[in-house]
Parts: structure tokens; sequence; C-alpha cells
């Protein structure tokens, strides 16, 4: 495959960068990526890291892309499941202890899969959540993300956060941790 | 475990699951995409659509040549390990598109469209027999073709059905106060041709389609499924396990 650039057009986690939020990466955790799609960020990561990753993806099509990826890569690991879906994603990681969670699902119980992703991971786990205020409701965006992190601060504390904007419209990146 | 071994369970594992969500929806949206291009286009090419059809057989090579593809796809006895699997009859559908291409990937005939009608009129009887009995098929491939998959279409209400393909007009009645559209896709149906209070058979006909759609999803294409009530049971015990409640009202 072809070396491609990493575009924060195309990934958050490239636009978060930008914004000069603090999520570089040690070299060696391993990376829970909920939502991965076709893997164009995944592809990305795999290089910065010697861990693991294990990238979750619900929908066939995107599903393939991302197999066929994996099987270049050493460290990609690809999982077929809904996110929602807890008891799989524990079965399919084999104990492996996790050191970032990143979550990039657009859909209105976003908090919720956030939420139950959490029990599968330590205290001093960093959280990256990503969050698209459209899928949620169609009103005023800013109104929207003062609301959710009012329900983000019951099980999270809030480290950093930025506008994604010129890269993303209406698009929000969080830092957290557990409490 | 070594990591080496849990990649390599997890990409067997994934690639079963995988292949048992790959449903036969995808052939309709083949079949009515087919139909939409040659309503369209004077003399289209298939290099596409072909590249489609051999990804979801074929879906882990690396052949990327169209005209390679099409070569392979005519000798081939369309069998796949990995991919959806056909019927019988469903590979003779699919060799007579591939036999009515000429080496350039255009139709050897023009006038072949009424030939693909009838193969979307079969495969729609077989899979959604239902929804059949109140809308034509080329638009029940339509509105499947353009939400993404019957995965996504049976989970609708009846107000969104009725709307797809007018999402332009619903987007501009939210943002800019404009007057509300009152249907889709569905406009193109007999029913709503034909009568006087277009608004009014709109929202009943998107009606019994999202009942309709529901009873062959369950029926045909997840066939664990066999009663509606339990599948009903099942998919509220799974949202009550989950939480599901709506966030903002």
């Amino acid at each position: 495959m072809k070396n491609k650039e990493w575009n924060p057009y195309t990934s958050k986690w490239k636009a978060a960068l930008r914004k000069n939020l603090d999520i570089n990466l040690k070299g060696n955790e391993n990376v829970l990526y909920l939502g991965a799609s076709s893997g164009t960020t995944v592809e990305q990561i795999s290089k910065l890291t010697t861990g693991l990753i294990f990238a979750v993806e619900n929908s066939p099509q995107m599903a393939i892309r991302l197999v066929k990826l994996a099987e270049t890569k050493i460290n990609i690991v690809p999982i077929f499941s809904d996110a929602r879906n807890t008891e799989y994603l524990k079965k399919a990681m084999f104990n492996k202890k996790i050191d970032i969670l990143f979550q990039d699902i657009p859909s209105t119980d976003q908090i919720r899969i956030l939420e139950d992703a959490s029990k599968l991971i330590d205290k001093n786990c960093k959280i990256l959540f990503s969050l698209k205020t459209q899928s949620i409701s169609q009103q005023d965006y800013k109104e929207i993300a003062r609301q959710i992190e009012k329900e983000l601060n019951k099980n999270f504390q809030i480290i950093q956060k930025a506008d994604l904007y010129p890269f993303h419209k209406k698009h929000f990146f969080y830092v957290l941790e557990k409490k | 475990m070594e990591n080496a071994q849990i990649v390599k369970w997890n990409i067997e594992q994934s690639k079963k699951e995988i292949q048992k969500n790959l449903l036969k929806d995808n052939l309709i949206i083949f079949f009515t995409r087919i139909i939409e291009d040659l309503n369209k286009y004077r003399d289209p090419n298939f290099y596409g659509r072909i590249k489609e059809i051999y990804c979801l057989l074929y879906p882990y090579s690396n052949k990327e040549n169209p005209k390679e593809i099409l070569d392979e796809l005519k000798k081939s006895d369309l069998k796949s390990k990995e991919g959806l699997i056909l019927e019988i009859q469903e590979k003779k559908y699919l060799s007579k598109f591939l036999d009515s291409l000429n080496k350039e990937g255009k139709l050897k005939d023009k006038k072949n469209i009424k030939e693909f009608e009838k193969i979307l009129d079969s495969l729609i009887k077989k899979y959604l027999s239902n929804s059949n009995k109140n809308l034509e098929p080329y638009i029940l491939g339509k509105l499947i073709s353009s939400v993404g998959g019957i995965d996504n279409l049976y989970k609708m209400p009846s107000s969104t059905i009725q709307l797809i393909g007018a999402e332009k007009a619903m987007f501009r009645h939210i943002a800019k106060k404009r007057a509300c559209p009152k249907y889709g896709l569905i406009y193109y149906s007999n029913k709503i041709q034909h009568s006087k209070e277009k608004g009014k058979t709109a929202r009943q006909l998107a009606n019994k389609l999202a009942i309709s759609i529901k009873q062959d999803y369950f029926q045909k294409f997840r066939p664990m499924m066999r009663n509606l009530t339990t599948a009903a049971e099942g998919e509220i015990s799974y949202y009550e396990k989950q939480r599901m409640e709506p966030l903002y009202k």
C-alpha cells in the first residue's frame, strides 16, 4: 500500500493534534478504537505505537476494508461487532490492558456508548471523545455541546476540549478521565 | 496469549461474522442501480458496477483492473467462500447480466432494460413479498439503495420513510421554516399518482410500508427470527438492557 499523508480534514485525531491538544503517543500503548470505519486513522496510529490497536466497526462494507488493511500490518486487530456489545469486546480483547480509548461514533446515544465502554478500562486510562452535534440535534450546536458536557461531568472529568472548526464543522473533541 | 495469535483469531472471527451480515439486499440494490443508470445515461459503462459485485463475491482479493475482473467473472462459476453466497437462480440472473456486456463494459443490445426489470421483479417478489403489495419493485429498490441497505430501512418510522429522497426540502423546512414536504421517492408510485389527496395517501402508504418492511426483514433476511412477536420482544429487551432513552426532546 502507498504511504498516505495524515490529513486533518479526514481524521479527527489529526485535527485535534492541530488544535494543540495533549494527545501524543509514547510508543507502546494499547488503543481501543470505537468506530474505525475503513481504517484511515487506524493505519496512521499503527505506525506510532508498537502496542495493539483494537478497531471496532459495525457495517460489513467498511469492515471488509479494515480486515484487508489488518492483513498487511502487524498490530491492527479488526473486530466486527456493535460497539454496544461490550461482552463480545471483552472476549475479543483477551484481557489486554488498554491505555487509550478513542470513540468516534456519530449517533444519538454517543454518551451511552462511551459510558458502557468505560467499564472495560482502568482509572488512569486516557479517553478521547469526538462529538458530532448534528447527529444529536439540529438546534444551536454550542448549546448542545454545553448540555453534553453536563452529562459527561457525571462520570468523567474533562481535562481538555477543543472546537475542530476549520477542519470539521460542528464537531468537538474532548480529553477525559474516569472519576 | 501473544499478540500475533490475538490478531489471527480476530481476523478469522470477523471474516465469519462479516459473511453472515452480507445480505441479499445487496443484489436488489445492484440491479436497481443498473436500471437507474440505463434510464439516466445514453450509453453507460458498467465497469464500476462490475467492481461492486466482484467485491461482494470475493471481498478479500486485490484485483483492481476492471477488464481483468470482467474476464474472470465470465469464466468463473460465481461460487464464493468468504463473500455473498448466491443461489442457483440468482447465479443465472448475474450471468445473464455478464453475458449481455461486450469487452468495453457496455451493453450489446441497448433495449435490454425490460429484462433487468423482470429480474428485479422476481428478486423482490422473493425477498420483499409483503411490501410489494403496496409499492412497485423499482421504487422499493430505490428506497433501499438510497438508505444504504435493508438493515437501515427496517428501523425507520413511517414518517421518515415517507420523506426519503426529500431531505433537502426537509432540512430547509427545519432551518428556514419553509413549507414541509409531503412525500419523497414514494411520490412516483401508482397509488399516489392517481389519487386526488396526495399528501393523505402518501401518509397512509408509508404507514403500511413501515409494517410490511419489518415483516419481510424478520421473515426473509434474518430467518433466525421467524415469528414477528418474538423478534419484537427480543428487540425490546435488547434496548432495555442498553438504557436507550432519547437524550433531548
